[in-house]
Formats: structure tokens, C-alpha cells, sequence
């Protein structure tokens, strides 16, 4: 009994590897075409191609020993992505190592985790970088974005109990069969992303910068061919176009389904949608009344516009340097703890977690001057149960402490950072945005190493939406203790 | 007995909330007298009249009031009319509190949002000052100042025991089992009594506090009682610019944190420590207790290692420092010893520090106490709730009840206490927006303000910190920051029902 299950658990951990390996060499094999007329930068093609080759073939070792194992168990989806992510993150790391491309470890650990978890931070220079590279990045954000919506949508709802809100209504969207659910959404992802390089294109951007920018847009990734991202192109046009391809990144996909499939009475139902839409209507009013860039009336709000998209989806775009005066840093902060919807690309609270918590508050404010009162707390027509309140609390406030003690370990690992950019960078990095609100912590700013090392993991941790990790740093704890009363107790007995 | 016989005056009018007004306002007569003496008697300044004027009217007002005023048998059965009472009789000693100031010429007429800012500063025992320099006033006014804090620090022991349990959310429910009264459904007779004796142990412990700092050189009389009153009352008002940093003295400062660390702590707890023959074992059973002293132990560990191996400062002064100010805000009093040299500052600490600092101003005291904030309490079941999740994860059909010692606590009131939570960290937020956005404040200086504010404390950092005062902040600002101490103050559902009961019954009956 027990050897089956190690078996089965051996199995899982194989599956994993066998995944990132598979994504890894997807991406390099991809990119090192990409580089193939060019013999410039030799290093790097051979790089890419051997790592292709090698990974491609591994992951194929694995993954015909191990099959595709039958998951039924929250935990081992938890255990599946955690294992494939953080082995993405090493090997892809040693890519960039062994590539040349950056040269300390703990440099190479934070840009591999930004590119997997799509968070826009980098302290490489964009114009150095050769188009492989280039390319590289910004495909692994975008096979990062559909491995989120994987998770979402495919992956917990097959475990018996469901841990989003939003799987209550991937099922009801999305077909039931899984394989073609994984068909719908890649293929749903897939014409966003071709849309969004279309308005790229037809807006006046270069065919090369414009297959970068769709990948980055459309995974809510953020990171730039050019190095004062967006902004370095100067057309508006542009910026409308990422604009909008923000705003639908930070969208629930099964909205998208729904818009597709024409059924628009069920859209109007969905109250996440329209505390999103408020959301961002709000700190775009906001914006265009604080931030003063003393352009003409229709530029400053466009330029909110891009803002506010930039900062509710958590992508990280940057088209001027943003100059966050006191007066909307803390706007600006809160927008960027919120995070897209559930079932986007985007990361942070979620809107729908906030939806939860007002409706809760008020069900408590209600119960405290009518103590009989029953009422349900319904989202989008669909009532939540007791436990998923519970779990919804948990989650608040391992959000703050996480943000708080990863601000902690900053401001200890680097002397120079104020209170608010070290709370500004730490949260940027856990709902994975990127830049924070000042200069001091913008895109191309180097830290020292235990700074890399701190938000790689708040970066991790936020991309998978904390408790698979703390599943796992559990478990795997646990399982050390027990070892040890096990040790004990025979020892005892004998 | 029931409440009613016990207070009730023959008025021919029947309001139980004009009755309980007069009550404190009578209450708050003689400490105006008190100050009005001081103050004549002192050779600095002559502000007497004020005081005396003011102690007329509030006598007078409660005399009427009392008079006039009958207390009806079922007074007291409805919730919405206790917090009738609690809100009503804020606003009017609140109004009586501000008389002073603007009779002596504290701030001026056109000022009175000021003046108003420094009483609820006072009352809710918060000690943030927006008095430009403290020592241009007289003595008596001081003193009075010192006073509110004082009373501020009496109403609320009368609260924890009495209304907050009844109220039934956000977890203080639980705290009606653990007062030495029994569960109270209503404002019992008995519980009064409770209060009573209580009141005797924060007298006995401000005497106490008085004692030890006069027996220390280059402190008077009038300086032991002054900041005996405010210790008491975590409260966190000097007489002084510069706070106790002003005596220079490190065996002040041991006294001070001693009594800022008692009344932090539950004072049923202190109660039954001395009444019952087994005293010492009474804190060894508090769970909520053990917490708090864990928490200080250990962040004034921290910031005492933080500050002498990051920041560089010598291990003498950099423990002192760290006991002093690390207490002063975990007990939410708010006292500073910024020395005449400027060393003590806690705002030019490093940014490690000041996190744990933040964290330590949210959560606050215990209940039960003066102290302010969140309470440990709420962060002890807090905590078991995460524990309880984390465990969920990994079985999730496992039964994981959350036990505070022996006792189990109910789903409900676990929940209630975690939206307590979430609408502590809202309120912040909703605060800091507020004073970001609207009056451009310094991000910084609004959130640790918004925290100050809401548990009660004092100082902030940013700009706001120990060397400065409120005034710091914009006109509009310290409006803001006054609503955030009052909603702190009572615990925020309180607040809400008392802006219900404001409009909900003034009744008076014929």
C-alpha cells in the first residue's frame, strides 16, 4: 500500500520535471531559430538549441516513464506545479548562465523567475540583448501566462474540492471534457495573443517587436524589447493598443469564451466584471485628475488609461516615467495589490476576492445591529459557501504578511530603500507587476543577492497564489517532524 | 438590583441617555476644578477662569440634566439605545473637554477643530498633540489635558466590561466570559460593580506610578502626577515638548515602561492578581497574556539588534532606546524620549525596524486595558484560523476546532473576529487613501498616521514622528485622523452603531 503510493507520488514529481522540461525546451528550440541567420551572437544560439535538444529529450524520457498521472487530490496539483516551476526556474536559469547573458546565480534565478511568473522586472538591457533573447523572455511570460490559466481552469477543478471562484464557473463556460477545455483555452489565448500583435502591427510597431510585445500583453508579462518599454515608441497609437490588450489580460477568460460564444445576458450577471470595470474607470479618473503631466487634456488621459490598465492587470508596461507624488502612491498601491480577475493571466488579490470580502463585511455589519439576520453571500448569482469564506481569509492575510515580510527582508538585504519603496517593490514583485512606484525600484535597477533571491520567491509565491506553496513547504516540513517522532518512537520501543 | 434604581434621578423626563450624560459630565467637574486650582496656584500663567468657567458649565449642564432626566426599567433592553448612551455621551464630554482650551486661549475660536482634535486625542487616550509648544501652557491646562487622557482611560475600562461584550461582534463577546462578572446580555447592575472595582485597581496603579517618579531626582510632584495620569491611560500626553526625553533619565524611563507595560495588560488580569490568594497564576493562564509579552519580548529583541549591529548605535543607548520606544508603542501610549542631542528618534531608524514597528502599532495592547489597536487577542485567533487553513490543505474533511486555552471558540465568533480584522486593515487603507489622495500627504506619514490614529497611539512615522506633532498634517487631515481615534477607540462596530443610534433615538419621553 505504502510503496504504491511512493510510487505514485515518484510518478507526480517525474510528471513535473518532465513538464517544465518539455515547456523549456519549447521556448529554446523557438528561440534559437529565431537567432539562426544572425552570426553575431553564436553563444547564445548554441546555447538555446543544445539546451532545446537536451531538454526536449529528457522531458521525453520523463514523460514516457511516468505517463500522465491521474490527479484527483488538491495537494497534487499543488505539488505538480510547485515542483514544475521552481525546476523551470533553475534550468532556465543555467540557460541564461551558461548563454552568457547574465553572470551571477542570483541575477539568473530572478530573471528566470521574472520571465515564468510574467512579472516585468529585469536589470538586463533591453538594446543589448540579442533577438533571441529577446524572444526567449518573452515567450517563457507567455507560456508562463497559459501555464496560469492551465492551473485555473484545468487543474483545480479536476481535484475534488475546488479552490477558486473562479472554477465554479469554468465548468459552466468551458466545455466539460478536459482535453477540449485545453484546446479552447489555448486556442482562446492563442487569438488574443495573434489580435493584440495585429494592433501592434497595423499601430506601426516592427514585426519582431510586435510578436515580442503580443506575448507580453497578453500573458500580463510586461517585460520590453526596448528599454524604456512602451514608452520608447512614442506613438499613441501604440499605447491604445497595449491599453486595451492589458485591460483584456486582466480579463476572466471565460468572459472572453462567453463574448465569443454570444451569450451576453451572462456577462451582464457577472458582478466581478463590473467591480473590475468600476475599478479601473475609478483610478483612471483618479489618474487623469492627480497625475499632471502637462500635456493636452486627451493625452493626460489616455495616459491614465494606460496607467491604471498597466497597474489593475499587473503587467508593468511603462509609457513615460511615471512620477507617483504622494498624492496617488497610495492609489497606485492598492490598485496594483487588487490584480486582475480570476481566470486571467493577471496576478495580486483578485477582484473577485474583493468582491468576497465587501460582501462579507457588509453581511457582518448587518449582523451586528440585527444579530438574527441569515444572508447568503452570492457572487455573480452563485452563493459561497462557509469554507471558501474561511479560505478567502487565510489568503488576506498571508497576502499582507507576505507583502510585509518581504518588505521586511528587503529593507534588511538593502540599506538604501525607503519604508514605501521597499513596501512598494516587495508588493510589485508578489502580484507580479514589477516595476515599483518610484525610480529607485524601476526596470533596469540591479539588486544585491539576497534582494534577487527575496523576490524570486515572493514572485513564486504570488504567482501560485500562496497556498500551493505553503502546501508544500508544509508538507514537506511535516514530513521531517514525523520522520523524527518515528526515529523516536522506535527507539523507545526497542 | 436592577440599573435603573441605581442611577435613576426623579426627573419628569424619561431618557436614559441625558441621564448617563449628566452623569459623566458631573464626573468630569471636579477634574476641571482640580486643574482650575492648579493653575491658580501655579506661578506661570493665570488661565484659571477658564477652567473654573468651564467646571460651572459642565456641572451646571449635568445638574440640569440629571434633574431633569428619569431612567426608564427597560432603558437598557435594546442595544441601539446602550450605544445611544455611549455615542451621546462622547460628543458632549468631548464638547465640555474642549471648553478650556478655547476659553484660555489654547487655540484660538476660529480653531476650534482643533481644540476639538486635541480632547478626542485625548479621551480615546490616542496622545497625537496638535499644541505647537507644550510648555507656553499653563499648568493647570496641562493638567487637564493630562486628565482627559485620564478619564479617557476610566470610560473605556467601563466600556470593555460593560457595553463592548454585550455588543457581540468582532469577537468581544468572548471577552464577557473572561471578566469577573459572568456573561452579561444587558447593562447589569453587577457589572457596574465590576467597573468599580476596577477603576480602584487603575487608581491604585496610577498612585503607584506617581509614587516611584517622584522619588526620582529632577522630577516634581506635578511632573509624577502629570505623566502617572497618562501612563495609566496609555495615552501618551506630555507636559513637556519633548516628551520624557526631557528628564534625560534612564531610571524614568524604567518606571514609565513598567507602567505603560502593566496597563497594556488586561486589568481584570490585575484585578484577580491581587484578590485572589494564587495570584501569580492567573497571568500564567492567559493565553492572550503570554502572547503579548512574547510579542514586546521579541521585538524590542529585534529592534535592539537591528539598531546596534545594522544601524550602529552603541549597545547602551541602543537598548535603552529599544525598550523605551518599542514598549511606548506595543503598550499604544506613545511617549518618546527623544533627548535634547535628537538620539532616540525612532523615524531616522532604518526601514527594517520601523516595519516591525507598523506591525507592532496595529496590533496594539490586550483587551481589557487602556492600550489601543487591534488587541492580541484578535491576532491569537487570527493566527489559529490561518493554522487551522494551512492544515485544511492538507486534510481537507479534517476537523481542526480553534481552542484559545481550554476553551473552544465558536465558528461564528472566529468569523466575526476575522471580519474585525479585514475591516481594521480597510479602515486603514481607507484612511491612507484619504489622506494621500485628497490632501496630498506623504504616503508614508498617512498610512503610519491612519494606524496611529486607529489604535490609539500617538506619534507616527514620516514626518509625524516623536519630534514633531500632528500639526504636520493639513487642517482637514487632523478631521480625518480625529474620526479614524474615535472609530479605534470603540472598537469600529460600536462606531457604526453609534452613527445608527445618533439618528436612531434621542427619545424623550414624557
Amino acid at each position: 500500500m505504502i510503496s504504491t503510493s511512493n510510487f505514485e507520488a515518484k510518478r507526480l514529481r517525474v510528471f513535473a520535471v518532465g513538464v517544465a522540461l518539455g515547456l523549456l525546451s519549447f521556448i529554446s528550440i523557438v528561440s534559437s531559430l529565431i537567432q539562426y541567420p544572425d552570426s553575431s551572437s553564436t553563444r547564445v544560439f548554441l546555447t538555446f538549441l543544445l539546451a532545446g535538444i537536451s531538454a526536449a529529450s529528457l522531458s521525453f524520457l520523463f514523460l514516457r516513464w511516468s505517463k500522465i498521472p491521474k490527479v484527483t487530490k488538491a495537494s497534487e496539483i499543488f505539488s505538480i506545479s510547485v515542483i514544475s516551476i521552481i525546476f523551470f526556474i533553475v534550468s532556465s536559469a543555467i540557460v541564461y548562465l551558461i548563454a552568457g547573458i547574465v553572470s551571477t546565480p542570483d541575477a539568473a534565478i530572478w530573471e528566470a523567475s521574472a520571465g515564468i511568473t510574467t512579472t516585468a522586472v529585469s536589470s538586463l538591457e533591453p538594446n543589448s540583448l540579442a533577438s533571441s533573447v529577446h524572444i526567449f523572455r518573452s515567450l517563457t511570460q507567455w507560456v508562463g501566462g497559459l501555464c496560469t490559466l492551465c492551473l485555473v481552469f484545468v487543474a483545480t477543478p479536476i481535484s475534488s474540492r475546488d479552490d477558486t471562484a473562479s472554477s465554479g464557473y469554468a465548468e459552466k463556460i468551458f466545455s466539460r471534457s478536459i482535453k477540449q477545455r485545453l484546446n479552447e483555452l489555448t486556442i482562446l489565448y492563442l487569438s488574443i495573443t495573434i489580435v493584440i500583435f495585429l494592433g501592434y502591427f497595423l499601430a506601426g510597431m516592427g514585426v519582431f517587436d510586435a510578436i515580442c510585445h503580443s506575448f507580453t500583453t497578453s500573458s500580463t508579462g510586461g517585460l520590453s524589447t526596448r528599454a524604456l518599454s512602451i514608452g520608447s515608441f512614442d506613438s499613441p497609437a501604440i499605447e491604445w493598443v497595449a491599453t486595451i490588450g492589458m485591460l483584456v489580460g486582466g480579463l476572466n477568460l471565460g468572459i472572453l469564451w462567453l463574448v465569443w460564444k454570444r451569450k451576453f445576458t451572462d456577462i451582464r450577471k457577472n458582478s466581478e466584471l463590473r467591480l473590475y470595470l468600476l475599478i479601473l474607470v475609478l483610478s483612471t479618473c483618479i489618474f487623469w485628475w492627480k497625475l499632471d503631466t502637462g500635456f493636452a487634456v486627451f493625452t493626460e488621459l489616455r495616459n491614465a488609461f494606460f496607467v491604471a490598465s498597466s497597474l489593475l492587470s499587473t503587467t508593468g508596461y511603462v509609457n513615460m516615467g511615471w512620477e507617483f507624488t504622494s498624492g496617488v502612491s497610495a492609489v497606485a498601491l492598492l490598485i496594483l495589490a487588487i490584480g486582475g480577475m480570476a481566470g486571467s493571466t493577471g496576478g495580486g488579490f483578485g477582484v473577485h476576492r474583493l468582491l468576497e470580502i465587501i460582501k462579507y463585511l457588509r453581511r457582518e455589519l448587518t449582523l451586528s445591529y440585527r444579530p438574527s439576520a441569515v444572508r447568503a453571500i452570492k457572487v455573480s448569482g452563485e452563493e459561497i459557501e462557509q469554507r471558501e469564506l474561511d479560505k478567502l481569509h487565510g489568503y488576506t492575510a498571508t497576502f499582507i504578511f507576505i507583502v510585509a515580510g518581504g518588505a521586511f527582508l528587503l529593507s534588511l538585504a538593502s540599506q538604501h530603500l525607503n519604508l514605501a519603496d521597499s513596501i512598494g517593490l516587495a508588493l510589485s514583485s508578489f502580484v507580479t507587476s514589477g516595476p515599483g512606484l518610484t525610480t529607485a525600484t524601476s526596470v533596469g535597477v540591479e539588486h544585491n543577492a539576497v534582494s534577487n533571491i527575496v523576490l524570486s520567491s515572493l514572485m513564486v509565491v504570488g504567482r501560485l497564489s500562496i497556498f500551493p506553496i505553503a502546501y508544500v513547504v508544509l508538507f514537506s516540513t511535516r514530513n521531517l517532524r514525523l520522520g523524527l517522532v518515528g526515529f523516536r518512537r522506535k527507539t523507545v520501543s526497542d | 438590583m436592577k440599573l435603573s434604581q441605581r442611577f435613576s434621578t426623579e426627573g419628569p423626563y424619561e431618557s436614559v441617555t441625558l441621564n448617563v450624560l449628566g452623569l459623566a459630565l458631573l464626573l468630569l467637574t471636579p477634574g476641571l476644578i482640580i486643574s482650575g486650582a492648579i493653575e491658580w496656584l501655579s506661578n506661570t500663567s493665570h488661565n484659571e477662569s477658564a477652567l473654573f468657567v468651564s467646571a460651572t458649565i459642565s456641572c451646571v449642564a449635568g445638574l440640569l440634566l440629571r434633574t431633569l432626566t428619569s431612567v426608564a426599567d427597560d432603558a437598557t433592553e435594546r442595544p441601539m439605545a446602550v450605544f445611544s448612551v455611549v455615542s451621546w455621551t462622547w460628543v458632549g464630554c468631548v464638547l465640555i473637554g474642549s471648553l478650556p482650551y478655547l476659553f484660555s486661549g489654547v487655540f484660538a475660536w476660529s480653531n476650534f477643530d482643533d481644540a476639538l482634535f486635541e480632547t478626542i486625542s485625548g479621551f480615546s487616550c490616542t496622545g497625537s498633540t496638535v499644541i505647537e509648544n507644550i510648555e507656553a501652557n499653563g499648568r493647570g491646562i496641562l493638567l487637564w489635558r493630562q486628565l482627559t487622557q485620564w478619564y479617557g482611560g476610566m470610560g473605556i475600562i467601563v466600556l470593555a466590561v460593560t457595553v463592548l461584550p454585550s455588543l457581540g461582534v468582532g469577537g468581544l463577546q468572548l471577552m464577557a466570559a473572561e471578566s469577573p462578572g459572568q456573561k452579561s446580555d444587558k447593562l447589569k447592575s453587577k457589572t457596574i460593580d465590576t467597573a468599580k472595582s476596577l477603576w480602584v485597581v487603575y487608581f491604585g496603579v496610577t498612585a503607584a506610578i506617581t509614587l516611584l517618579l517622584w522619588m526620582l531626582p529632577k522630577v516634581s510632584l506635578y511632573d509624577a502626577v502629570a505623566h502617572a495620569l497618562s501612563t495609566a491611560a496609555t495615552g501618551g500626553f506630555s507636559t513637556y515638548n519633548s516628551s520624557i526625553g526631557y528628564f534625560d533619565s534612564f531610571l524614568v524611563e524604567l518606571v514609565i515602561v513598567a507602567g505603560m507595560f502593566l496597563c497594556a495588560m488586561n486589568f481584570n488580569l490585575q484585578y484577580k492578581f491581587l484578590t485572589s490568594k494564587r495570584g501569580t497564576k492567573t497571568f500564567s493562564k492567559s493565553s492572550e497574556w503570554k502572547l503579548y509579552v512574547k510579542i514586546t519580548g521579541f521585538v524590542v529583541l529585534c529592534v535592539f539588534l537591528l539598531n546596534w549591529l545594522i544601524d550602529s548605535i552603541s549597545v547602551g543607548v541602543a537598548f535603552r532606546d529599544s525598550l523605551f520606544n518599542v514598549v511606548a508603542l506595543a503598550s499604544s501610549t506613545g511617549f518618546g524620549n527623544v533627548r535634547p542631542d535628537g538620539i532616540g528618534d525612532f523615524v531616522l531608524w532604518g526601514t527594517a525596524t520601523q516595519i516591525l514597528l507598523l506591525f507592532l502599532m496595529t496590533v496594539g495592547g490586550t483587551f481589557g486595558s487602556t492600550a489601543g489597536g487591534m488587541k492580541t487577542f484578535r491576532l491569537q485567533i487570527g493566527l489559529k484560523a490561518l493554522a487551522k487553513e494551512l492544515k485544511l490543505l492538507r486534510h481537507s474533511t479534517g476537523e481542526y476546532p480553534i481552542k484559545v486555552g481550554k476553551d473552544e471558540i465558536e465558528e461564528k465568533d472566529v468569523a466575526s473576529i476575522v471580519g474585525f480584522i479585514s475591516l481594521f486593515i480597510l479602515l486603514v487603507i481607507v484612511g491612507t487613501i484619504s489622506l494621500t489622495l485628497f490632501l496630498n500627504e506623504d504616503l508614508i506619514t498617512a498610512l503610519s498616521g491612519s494606524i496611529s490614529a486607529m489604535s490609539n497611539m500617538g506619534p507616527a512615522l514620516g514626518e509625524a514622528g516623536p519630534t514633531t506633532n500632528f500639526l504636520e498634517f493639513e487642517r482637514a487631515s487632523r478631521g480625518i485622523l480625529a474620526a479614524l481615534m474615535v472609530i479605534g477607540r470603540l472598537e469600529i462596530y460600536a462606531v457604526l452603531l453609534m452613527f445608527l443610534s445618533l439618528f436612531d433615538r434621542l427619545t424623550i419621553k414624557k
